[in-house]
């Protein structure tokens, strides 16, 4: 019985009643689809007839009867392909015991019925393997019951503990490196990721436990969980010195978002989360006069106010609600895409006695191709309300905003309300095929302003530009060198800011 | 000094040298068999089983006996009206173990589903057979395959040819394998924060250096005798 089992677990085989038309996905809406009726008559009687109305429902119209008399002309190829075309019979799963096939089908882009060719087949075991739902995935076809179908055969190894270490950046907690990462992912064959990690870096540390469901229920789903314990260093200017203070943060989050269609992506998460900000700063660098040296310490009475007023432990509930658009197109040039958006419009309720505060965040980045490289574009803007404490306001500066300046050093040392910046690159190859970069340069133009509502602090807009170089290693991806000139006064002594990168900056 | 019998070194410092490599894949052997004990060394069913070096004008070729080609796994995903592949490469290595010359064969094998016909396709050129037993012949014997360039030989030089066979049910796409085998994280990133984070697996790191690639190696190498470059035979004869 156990064989039997065993078998049935890994030989599952899931014949067709009927094939599909061709390149037509499942769910897709097409013209000339039975959907597209559907939405054709919808449009009729919700429209009533307005010139307006009329033009768009003729298009939808012209294009249903375009496709339709394409698909009709198209008969005999179709019957030609059909006849010498190839088709998915099946797909079998050899390997494991532990995960079913319908997981697999939840990572891998092929359809029992579809058409099928070298590259489709290829590239969709490509994507089952970046998803890294197996430690590895081979595989090989076998002739299906007729002549022109066949059987995808995927030889798999499951994951087992993973031991990992790596690296990251953040703008909030600058770098650090994970010397120790203990990964467990897909042990109940659901595709689950399950990690451990330990992050060290020069002014953030912390400890974090995840649980996370890439993709779950028809596929489109995915949601998370996880539990942190952090402490960064954040970093703020006051006369031309840099401070740091003490923010140490103790919570557990979870996010469930889903896609919709090929580009967009709704998300809404919980967080709930225990503040403990120091009542001292230390200084940083030196000052100029020399009346502040390195590790100084700052007294609670020498502190800026805003960040005086939130010391001390506190505890607060976020929720976070995200809406993102991806339309980038997947071939690259420089290691960016050819061309397309992506947009990201974020809103955060945080409740918290005495600091409850609404953020909005908004993110448009657009890329176009252009001769010798690719154009890429950014524009961003936030906003928070005047309850937001010192550590979740806005800050200037820095690699992800305004380079050639240090981080968050174009703000005041509470935080700004809002903010907005917009960044230019253009971005070309040096070494490497167009496709495959392996070095490329970057020419950048920054620009960005930030203050408060209802005070007169705003200083201006900011600028910086410069240069980069972004080099492919196998095992980081993109790591890269930004050197950014100021363009605009400087709040602190220093001609030009020199930015590490892993990957680009957006 | 005397050698130990078991011992492979010659002298004190480059015994040292060797052994100090030695006793690091050793260690790496072990880690990665602790860190991965489901794996093992991948028995491989197709194999180079002779090389004999010769000259053909102004190129130093090798004749290769094969075994165990196309294989089942090759066949099926032919027979399935897709293409296989299987590559070979070859290094011209001198007495210093040097790389001098090399070359890469690659034979794009298919079967015609509906003319029943198997094809090589080689360099642009293809070769069909009718049977099986045609094609199995053919792979069996692979002559005058390109290694270098006569001219980078010495008369008195010694040489030796480093075979290399990779077997691809499905033919690969032009990706670089080696990035895919071992690049950072594979897990899905979140996009769009201002956080940039990339992880690497040591038991895929480690899987890597011991077992030589990605998901689709799966091969196996062979050296042939020394032969001098003043001694090479004419192919033809």
């Amino acid at each position: 019985m156990a064989l039997i089992g065993h078998i049935f677990r890994t030989h599952v085989r899931l014949i067709p009643r009927r094939f599909p038309q061709h390149g037509a996905p499942r769910g897709e809406i097409r013209p000339g689809s039975r959907w597209a009726d559907w939405l054709l008559l919808c449009a009729l009687l919700f429209a009533g007839g307005t010139p307006a109305a009329a033009q768009g429902l003729n298009s939808w119209t012209r294009a249903a009867a375009a496709d339709t008399s394409r698909v009709e002309q198209n008969l005999p190829l179709a019957t030609e392909q059909f006849n010498r075309g190839l088709f998915l019979e099946s797909i079998e799963l050899a390997g494991t015991d532990r995960t079913p096939l319908s997981t697999v089908q939840m990572y891998l882009p092929l359809r029992p019925g579809q058409p099928i060719d070298q590259v489709t087949l290829i590239e969709g075991v490509e994507e089952l393997r970046r998803s890294g739902l197996f430690r590895s995935v081979r595989y090989f076809t076998r002739p299906g019951s007729r002549r022109g179908f066949l059987v995808l055969v995927l030889e798999v190894e499951e994951q087992g503990f993973d031991f990992r270490f790596g690296t990251g950046n953040t703008d909030l907690d600058g770098w650090y490196v994970i010397p120790a990462m203990v990964a467990l992912d897909n042990q109940f064959g659901r595709g689950g990721i399950f990690d451990l990690k330990w992050r060290i870096g020069f002014r953030h540390t912390g400890l974090l436990l995840t649980y996370a469901q890439p993709r779950s229920g028809d596929g489109r789903n995915y949601w998370g969980t996880r539990l942190y314990v952090l402490g960064t260093d954040r970093p703020y200017f006051s006369e031309g010195v840099e401070y740091r203070h003490a923010v140490d943060r103790v919570g557990v989050e979870g996010v469930f978002g889903r896609r919709y269609g090929e580009r967009w992506t709704a998300e809404v998460g919980l967080h709930l989360e225990g503040v403990d900000v120091a009542e001292t700063s230390t200084a940083h660098t030196t000052s100029g006069d020399g009346s502040v040296s390195i590790d100084d310490e700052v007294p609670y009475e020498d502190l800026p106010a805003e960040i005086q007023e939130a010391t001390g432990e506190d505890f607060r509930e976020i929720i976070h609600l995200d809406l993102q658009l991806d339309s980038r197109h997947k071939r690259l040039r420089a290691g960016t895409p050819t061309g397309g958006l992506w947009g990201r419009l974020k809103t955060q309720f945080t409740l918290q006695e005495h600091r409850s505060f609404i953020g909005l965040q908004g993110d448009l980045r657009a890329y176009r191709e252009v001769p010798g490289g690719v154009f890429a574009t950014r524009l961003r803007g936030s906003v928070v309300s005047e309850g937001a404490a010192f550590y979740d306001r806005l800050y200037l500066g820095g690699m992800y905003t305004v380079r050639g300046f240090p981080t968050h050093s174009l703000s005041a040392p509470g935080g700004d309300t809002w903010l907005w910046s917009g960044s230019v690159e253009y971005r070309s190859r040096i070494l490497g095929r167009g496709d495959d970069t392996r070095l490329a340069g970057l020419l950048f133009l920054d620009g960005g302003a930030s203050g408060r509502f209802g005070e007169d602090s705003f200083a201006g807009v900011s600028l910086g530009a410069g240069y980069g170089l972004r080099l492919k290693v196998i095992w980081l991806d993109w790591i890269g060198l930004d050197v950014g000139i100021p363009l605009t006064e400087r709040p602190i002594d220093s001609r030009f800011q020199v930015n590490a990168s892993i990957g680009w900056s957006f | 000094m005397r050698r130990a019998w078991w011992h492979p070194c010659r002298s004190p410092l480059g015994c040292l040298r060797r052994c100090q490599l030695l006793h690091l894949w050793a260690m790496v052997l072990l880690i990665g068999g602790a860190l991965n004990p489901g794996l093992g060394w991948a028995e491989p069913t197709a194999q180079v089983t002779t090389i004999t070096p010769a000259k053909a004008g102004d190129q130093v070729v090798c004749r290769l006996i094969t075994a165990g080609l196309p294989g089942e796994k090759l066949l099926q995903s032919m027979r399935s009206g897709l293409v296989s592949e299987v590559d070979f490469d070859l290094a011209l290595l001198d007495e210093r173990e040097q790389v001098v010359g090399g070359s890469r064969l690659e034979l794009q094998l298919a079967f015609d589903l509906w003319e029943e016909v198997f094809s090589v396709r080689s360099n642009g050129q293809e070769q069909r057979f009718a049977e099986l037993t045609a094609l199995h012949r053919y792979l069996q014997d692979l002559e005058q395959v390109t290694v270098a360039p006569l001219s980078s030989l010495d008369r008195d030089g010694r040489y030796r040819i480093l075979v290399g066979l990779q077997v691809h049910p499905i033919a690969p796409s032009q990706r670089d394998e080696v990035e895919a085998a071992i690049s950072g994280d594979q897990r899905p990133r979140r996009e769009g924060l201002d956080q940039q984070e990339v992880s690497v697996s040591l038991g895929r790191l480690i899987r890597f250096f011991y077992k030589g690639g990605g998901d689709e190696q799966s091969g196996q190498t062979l050296i042939s005798a020394w032969f001098r470059g003043g001694d090479l035979r004419d192919a033809t004869n």
